[in-house]
């Protein structure tokens, strides 16, 4: 059996560059040789693989969406006259925050208060 | 055997070029080339339609303002995605800091969204490895992934994009060529351990 040039850890982490078609063509020759003859070395090369193909499996997208319709409402919106100052339109499930609506209902009030303190002649 | 690396070029240099003295169609074909590599990033680290959507808007905003000071030192296809990367672990930081995500209600609705998804009729394009696997191991999956170091999970993902060499994901996370394929077998070599723990392979 053709004996690899590195440790184990090495031969390891070589495999999974094999798996991804990374390992420069020496390396994955010498890597192809030794898989023919090392049962264990191969049954490896297969769990790593189906681990892989797996994982990319559960991580895809459902779908994409149409790359046409993102760029022209992109366009739109950042094409205008003065396009690096003009802001995107507000995301349809984000509100106004929290602390805007307090600031709003703060200085309603006060401006209510300070009207009527002024009708009443107080100030 | 490795996959080529495309970088910045003069092709490229015309089109930055091109972008920044304001042409509307230079952009577009720029979004046009990076949009579907741009959303599968974002959604791969945020596993949410929604979130990955919001976060790829801002980001091309990003890259449309950010373009005239583009130095060309990488392509142009890794420094959107470094941009996009950027922009999906901000947004997933925040996230996790929500009630709503330590509680783990994000499960239960991203399996509704995955339901939906899947009967959706949009003019929107399947994913043909997306359809695979079973609702029940995708969450498993998922939470294994999840659960993976910050520095593993990310190079799992860019390398799930067919699409990216070696040499652009070390790019994109600014580390060295040697370290990517390490990191990689490191986070496969975990999975693999929780995989066979739970006899799914």
């Amino acid at each position: 059996m053709p004996v690899l040039p590195w440790s184990k850890k090495s031969a390891e982490i070589k495999l999974s560059t094999y798996i991804d078609g990374e390992l420069e063509e020496l390396e994955a020759t010498a890597l192809d040789e030794h898989l023919v003859f090392d049962a264990s070395f191969k049954e490896k090369r297969e769990a790593y693989t189906k681990a892989s193909e797996l994982a990319n499996a559960a991580m895809a997208p459902p779908q994409i969406p149409d790359s046409t319709e993102f760029a022209d409402c992109l366009i739109e919106v950042i094409g205008g006259p003065a396009p690096r100052e003009q802001p995107l339109p507000a995301p349809s499930r984000k509100k106004l925050s929290p602390a805007l609506l307090a600031s709003i209902g703060i200085a309603l009030t006060a401006g209510l208060t300070f009207a009527g303190l002024r009708r009443r002649g107080i100030i | 055997m490795a996959r080529s690396i495309k970088l910045y070029n003069a092709a490229e240099s015309e089109r930055v070029r091109d972008i920044v003295a304001g042409d509307a169609t230079a952009f577009r074909s720029l979004v046009l080339d990076y949009h579907a590599l741009a959303y599968s990033l974002a959604y791969k680290t945020l596993n949410d339609q929604q979130d990955a959507e919001e976060v790829i808007q801002d980001a091309f905003v990003k890259v449309y303002q950010a373009l005239d000071g583009f130095r060309g030192e990488a392509s142009l296809k890794t420094w959107i995605l470094r941009i996009v990367l950027r922009l999906s672990l901000n947004r997933r930081r925040n996230r996790s800091r929500s009630a709503w995500h330590r509680l783990g209600l994000h499960h239960k609705v991203a399996e509704e969204v995955l339901d939906t998804a899947t009967e959706a009729t949009s003019s929107a394009s399947q994913t043909p490895e997306s359809l695979c696997i079973s609702q029940e191991t995708r969450q498993f999956l998922l939470k294994l992934i999840d659960e993976l170091p910050d520095t593993l999970r990310e190079v799992l993902i860019l390398n799930s994009l067919d699409e990216l060499s070696y040499e652009e994901i070390s790019h994109i996370l600014h580390i060295p060529l040697g370290t990517v394929g390490s990191r990689i077998h490191a986070a496969r070599k975990k999975l693999l351990q929780k995989l066979e723990k739970r006899d799914l392979l």
